[in-house]
Parts: C-alpha cells; sequence; structure tokens
C-alpha cells in the first residue's frame, strides 16, 4: 500500500546546493501536532531555486490526497509518511546509515541501518551511552525539534546525521 | 514556509534553515548565495591547510596582520579574549607551528553568515555550522546528539542565540590538553549555550577539556550556560541550562 505516501531522496548525496523552498509540511494539516494551532492552510506546494537534489523526489502516490481545499475535510485520510535515508559512510568508526520517518507530522522512527560498532573505541562509547540514552532519544523524536548540535565536524559526518536527514524531510519546528 | 540549504565550505557541511518573512524569492536566494561565498572567502583566508591563504603567510612571517584581510585581526582579538575568558584552556598559540586560530574561525563564521541573512531581511534565520548553531529571530528546540550514536539525541535544549558542542566523537580522542600536552580525557561531550556562537564554540571546546569544573567557570560568563555529558553517560547541566522535557 503506497497510498498517501510521499518519499523524499534516497541518498543524500544530491544535497549539497539543494535550495528548495518548502511550505508542504507545515501546511499539511496531518503535519500538525497536538499542540499546534492548525490555522494554516494546506497548499502542498513545492517550488526550488537553484540547483535542486535530482535524487530528490516527491510522489503522491494518490492525487485524492492532495490538499486543495481547507482544513475542515469530513473525512480524514491517511497521514502522510515521509521517510529519508541517509547515505552509508564508513567512518573511524565504523559505518552508519540512518533513516528516519515522518508520519502525520511527526518524526515517528530513526533507526539505523548499520551500527557504529567496529572501532575499539566506538563499541566502548556505544556500549556504554546508548543504552542510556536511547530512551530518551525515543522521546525527543516527538519534540518538535528544528536542528542537531554536535552531529558533525566532517562531511561525512554530517551525511550520517540526524541533522542530514531533518534537512533532507524539511521536517522541524517552525 | 521555509528554506533549507545544504552547503559543503570550509571542509564541513553548513545547514541553513531559514524564514524568508517579507523577503521574495530572489532576494532570499541572493542573501543565501552571499552568505555562502562568505563562508568559502574566510576558508580561503583562514585555511592552514593551503599554503597561500593569509593565515599561512602569517604564520611563516611572511603577511603581518595590518596587511591581512581584517577578518585576520578580528579573529586573532576573539582568540585573546577566548583565551581569557577559559584561562588559557582555549589557546590558538599553543602549537609552534605557529598561531592557529582553527578553533575559532568555524564558529565565528557560522556567526557572521547568520548575522548576513539577518541584515537581508530574513525573519528566522538558524545556520547549522558542523554541528554548531547560530539563530536569530526567536528560540527553538535544538536536539543534542549523543555522544554514542550519530543519530540519536541526548536531549533537546530550548536555544535562542548559539549552541556549540565538542565531543569525543568528533575529535577521536585526539584533542590535547594545552596544560599537559597530551590528549584529554573526559567527558563524552560538552555543550554550551549563548548569545554568541563564536564564544560558545570556544567554551564548549575548552570545557570538553577541563570537564566537570568548567561547568561553574561558563556560567558565570554573562548569558553562558553549559552541559556536560560525562564519562559514565550522565547529563551534567550548570545551573540555568535550558534543558527541554522532551515529555
Amino acid at each position: 500500500m503506497n497510498r498517501g505516501v510521499v518519499v523524499l531522496g534516497a541518498t543524500v548525496l544530491g544535497l549539497a546546493g539543494l535550495l528548495a523552498f518548502d511550505q508542504h509540511q507545515f501546511g499539511d494539516p496531518f503535519a500538525l501536532s497536538s499542540k499546534s494551532s492548525g490555522l494554516k492552510l494546506p497548499t502542498n506546494k513545492e517550488f526550488s531555486v537553484g540547483t535542486t537534489s535530482a535524487d530528490t523526489a516527491t510522489v503522491p502516490a494518490d492525487p485524492t490526497q492532495t490538499q486543495q481545499g481547507s482544513t475542515q475535510q469530513a473525512a480524514p485520510a491517511a497521514p502522510k509518511v515521509k521517510r529519508a535515508v541517509g547515505a552509508s559512510v564508513s567512518n573511524p568508526y565504523g559505518n552508519v546509515q540512518v533513516k528516519v520517518t515522518v508520519k502525520g507530522g511527526q518524526l515517528t522512527r530513526v533507526t539505523f541501518l548499520d551500527l557504529p560498532y567496529g572501532d575499539p573505541t566506538s563499541q566502548s562509547i556505544s556500549d556504554q551511552v546508548a543504552p542510556v540514552l536511547a530512551q530518551q532519544a525515543i522521546d525527543a523524536q516527538s519534540a518538535n525539534i528544528a536542528g542537531i548540535s554536535g552531529a558533525t565536524y566532517t562531511s561525512d559526518a554530517y551525511q550520517q546525521s540526524l541533522q542530514s536527514a531533518l534537512d533532507k524531510v524539511g521536517f522541524g519546528q517552525q | 514556509m521555509t528554506l533549507v540549504h545544504v552547503e559543503e565550505a570550509m571542509g564541513t557541511t553548513f545547514s541553513f534553515r531559514l524564514e524568508p518573512g517579507e523577503l521574495n524569492t530572489d532576494d532570499a536566494a541572493a542573501a543565501v548565495v552571499a552568505a555562502c561565498r562568505f563562508l568559502h572567502e574566510t576558508d580561503a583566508t583562514f585555511s592552514t591547510w593551503q599554503d597561500d591563504s593569509a593565515i599561512s603567510r602569517l604564520r611563516r612571517g611572511e603577511l603581518a596582520v595590518g596587511d591581512a584581510p581584517t577578518e585576520v585581526a578580528e579573529v586573532l582579538d576573539l582568540c585573546h579574549r577566548a583565551g581569557t575568558l577559559t584561562d588559557g584552556l582555549f589557546d590558538a598559540w599553543a602549537s609552534p607551528a605557529g598561531v592557529d586560530p582553527t578553533g575559532i574561525v568555524k564558529g565565528w563564521a557560522t556567526q557572521r553568515a547568520a548575522e548576513l541573512l539577518v541584515a537581508a531581511g530574513f525573519a528566522h534565520v538558524q545556520v547549522n555550522g558542523g554541528g554548531d548553531l547560530q539563530l536569530f529571530g526567536g528560540a527553538r528546540r535544538i536536539g543534542v546528539r549523543s555522544p554514542g550514536r550519530v543519530d540519536l539525541l541526548a536531549c533537546i535544549v530550548d536555544v535562542e542565540g548559539a549552541i556549540a558542542t565538542s565531543g569525543l566523537y568528533e575529535r577521536g580522542g585526539h584533542l590535547l590538553d594545552p596544560r599537559t600536552g597530551v590528549a584529554a580525557t573526559g567527558p563524552l561531550s560538552a555543550t554550551v549555550v549563548g548569545p554568541e556562537l563564536w564564544l560558545a564554540d570556544a567554551l564548549a571546546t575548552a570545557l570538553f577539556v577541563e570537564g566537570l569544573p568548567g561547568l561553574n567557570r561558563i556560567a558565570a560568563i554573562d548569558g553562558y550556560r553549559a552541559l556536560v555529558i560525562d564519562a559514565d553517560g550522565n547529563m551534567r547541566p550548570s545551573a540555568g541550562f535550558p534543558l527541554v522535557d522532551p515529555a
């Protein structure tokens, strides 16, 4: 079932040079959290300036899901799902690949397809910290964040980072 | 409406998140291009990797500060101020190879790029320079990454100005303590929030070297607050650090 599914970007390689206005996620009534006022009209409008990421695809699989009216729709539709997968990049700490899922305007899942294991230091840090912070991290995903601090020193690290994933789906605090 | 732009510059990745407000599309795009041009020019001036950069010529004694681009004197002055505020923990003159302002340039450039965008008329500006952010136009929630995993958050912070994080993960354990000359061992990461990124960045670097004892020093600086994630993965905030309860 792909109804109402929007998939953005298979890799991050095309992100450099991306300059895109995106009203979509904020105008979508399903992007409104329970704490939002919900006053914005849906526009579903996206346009780009400059060099747009070549591998970013917007796929409204079901035309009936396109928002053209007011927010007072009678029939609720399935929440839209956005997914973004970062590139798998080797670094001194091993391989990491990040996948995020945004559903109903909320970051519902962050998974990683490769674990940063392999290096003894990384192994130690991961073993030590991940269990302590995992629950906090899961809680944080619904907290409407606008950016990530401490993610990156190298460009490779950026590609692995949650900031990169947020940039790709255009998700975050308005 | 939010404008997102990602730019490779200065050996790292800059992520812009902008609300144009009344700016039209052409002016907004031109402002982003100008901000990115500034970042590339800054790299050309301050790169210690490029033999012909102003900073490299300065280090070899071929160029006087007064003859260099004015940004050089400005950044070196900030290096002095950071050294004073950290009791020498931040030291751009520690290397026998000569002055190295690298530790302050990225944060300073990120802040300057954000200021350029504010001057251009954006209603809200957020620039993330390799994990250190400068915001203008209102507070936002910013996640601090887990020291152990790049894809997880350790906590969420309410940020109105700047936030910088220095962590073991980005240094490979090779950040040197200028007092001992050996690799610093201590916290897993150190985060500083405050009005200006050039200083928050320098303070985070110093805090990462110093660990828990540095919390009070930073909290004593007007407008700045700090957080250490210690070797056991526990969060140790200074008084007033704006942690957000994710619940």
